[in-house]
């Protein structure tokens, strides 16, 4: 039989289930020993938080409004709108992956009411030559077989912003459930924006349609710029073709 | 019995940063879903572009006692449409008339571009929340005022000169004619 002597006060005698014994020996000398240290750590503990609270509280570091204005010499050939579309639902048990979701899954379950939502915006991406690059060099005229060749500078893609707002495609908040506040919407813009970046950096068919269409759009542009008198005009692009995505 | 005690309390401290552990290693979990991006259109186009530019503005705004304060960056460029451009050839000089600018804003796609910081509410136990129409006029207003700004600060008219520039030097490789471009 194994007794596990627990000091409580004075005076009285429990016994345990399953052949173990508690003795609780009351004792006013013991309880005075135990309890006060503790109350003196707590009280040392709470002085400490009260004294220590404006000095821990996490600062967020001072925002910088940067500003750049860029002298360029873009020629743009074709913009592209993307679109993103992300919904906010409870988390149901049966599609539960993780503790943690199912968790969450239980205690949404218990919540009064719906909370769902779905919002969507556009992100453009453009396509552009960089005519700082163009030099006299890259066109070349044969007035013998009147034939006039230009050589443009690489075709370059980049993100060019997304819409400010926000598209809000569904809303339905009702019973006792938090209405969806502009930081949740603001969270959610900044999680579609890595995934839309990630998913076009990934995906070289959204480069490849959008560089198809500026190398369309530029020839058609560059051959009727050039031809004069008759001239037939045969329009390339350098090669390094790349940029942001 | 006191190597018990040390033993039982041993274990009852392993099993707890274990479950700790284990609960901190779990993946986070959301609520947002998303769905996959789409390409929605292209648009060819021959824009000549003289302007960058990207800014962070701060948004402070207020819609009777709510009040909204956050911060946006706004990224954009000033072109001109080449593609409807007025030209007329007179003898060797050909006359090209620069198009209206075109401004484009909007926000830019860098991490971080649009934050909310702070929003509240004047009187007690007043709702601080904004919606979606709310946030979203209120960014059209702080854009519509920064559209502003870029023809008081001067950006527009250097746009304008620096096009000017480069246009005639295009036009004059490609033409091989003496070519004036004009703006009104």
């Amino acid at each position: 039989m194994r007794v596990i002597n627990i000091f409580w006060g004075s005076g009285s005698k429990l016994s345990g289930a399953g052949g173990v014994k508690f003795v609780m020996n009351f004792n006013a000398n013991n309880m005075k020993q135990i309890v006060q240290p503790i109350l003196h750590m707590l009280t040392l503990l709470l002085v400490t938080l009260l004294l220590t609270a404006g000095c821990t509280k996490k600062r967020e570091p001072a925002e910088l409004l940067f500003s750049e204005f860029k002298k360029v010499d873009k020629l743009v050939l074709a913009r592209m709108s993307v679109s993103k579309m992300a919904t906010i639902d409870d988390l149901k048990l049966s599609e539960a992956g993780t503790a943690k979701e199912a968790g969450a899954a239980l205690i949404d379950a218990l919540k009064i009411g719906n909370r769902k939502a779905a919002y969507s915006y556009n992100t453009y991406l453009r396509a552009y030559v960089d005519m700082s690059e163009f030099t006299p060099d890259d066109i070349y005229v044969d007035d013998d077989t009147r034939v006039i060749e230009v050589r443009l500078p690489a075709i370059q893609t980049e993100f060019a912003g997304r819409d400010a707002a926000i598209k809000e495609e569904h809303y339905r908040v009702t019973g006792l459930r938090s209405s969806i506040s502009p930081y949740e919407r603001a969270d959610i813009k900044e999680r579609m924006n890595a995934a839309l970046k990630k998913e076009v950096e990934n995906n070289p068919e959204f480069s490849r349609r959008l560089t198809a269409a500026a190398r369309l759009k530029g020839s058609a542009f560059f051959s009727k710029l050039a031809d004069i008198d008759g001239y037939s005009v045969s329009v390339s692009f350098k090669n390094k073709e790349g940029g942001a995505l | 019995m006191r190597y018990l005690k040390i033993t039982v309390l041993l274990v009852i401290l392993a099993a707890v940063v274990g479950v700790a552990m284990w609960w901190k290693q779990t993946p986070e979990y959301s609520r947002v879903r998303m769905e996959d991006a789409k390409i929605a259109d292209i648009t060819p186009m021959v824009s000549l572009c003289t302007i960058d530019f990207y800014q962070d503005v701060p948004i402070r705004a207020n819609k009777g006692s709510r009040h909204f304060f956050g911060k946006m960056t706004l990224t954009g460029s000033i072109g001109f449409d080449l593609e409807h451009m007025r030209q007329e050839s007179r003898g060797d000089t050909l006359k090209v008339w620069l198009p209206q600018e075109i401004i484009t804003i909007d926000e830019s796609t860098a991490e971080g571009s649009y934050k909310v910081i702070d929003t509240w509410n004047d009187k007690l136990l007043g709702k601080s929340g904004f919606t979606t129409a709310e946030e979203n006029e209120i960014k059209r207003k702080i854009m519509e005022s920064f559209r502003r700004g870029l023809y008081s600060s001067g950006q527009v008219a250097k746009a304008r000169r620096e096009a000017v520039e480069s246009l005639t030097s295009m036009l004059e490789a490609f033409t091989r004619r003496k070519v004036v471009v004009i703006y009104r």
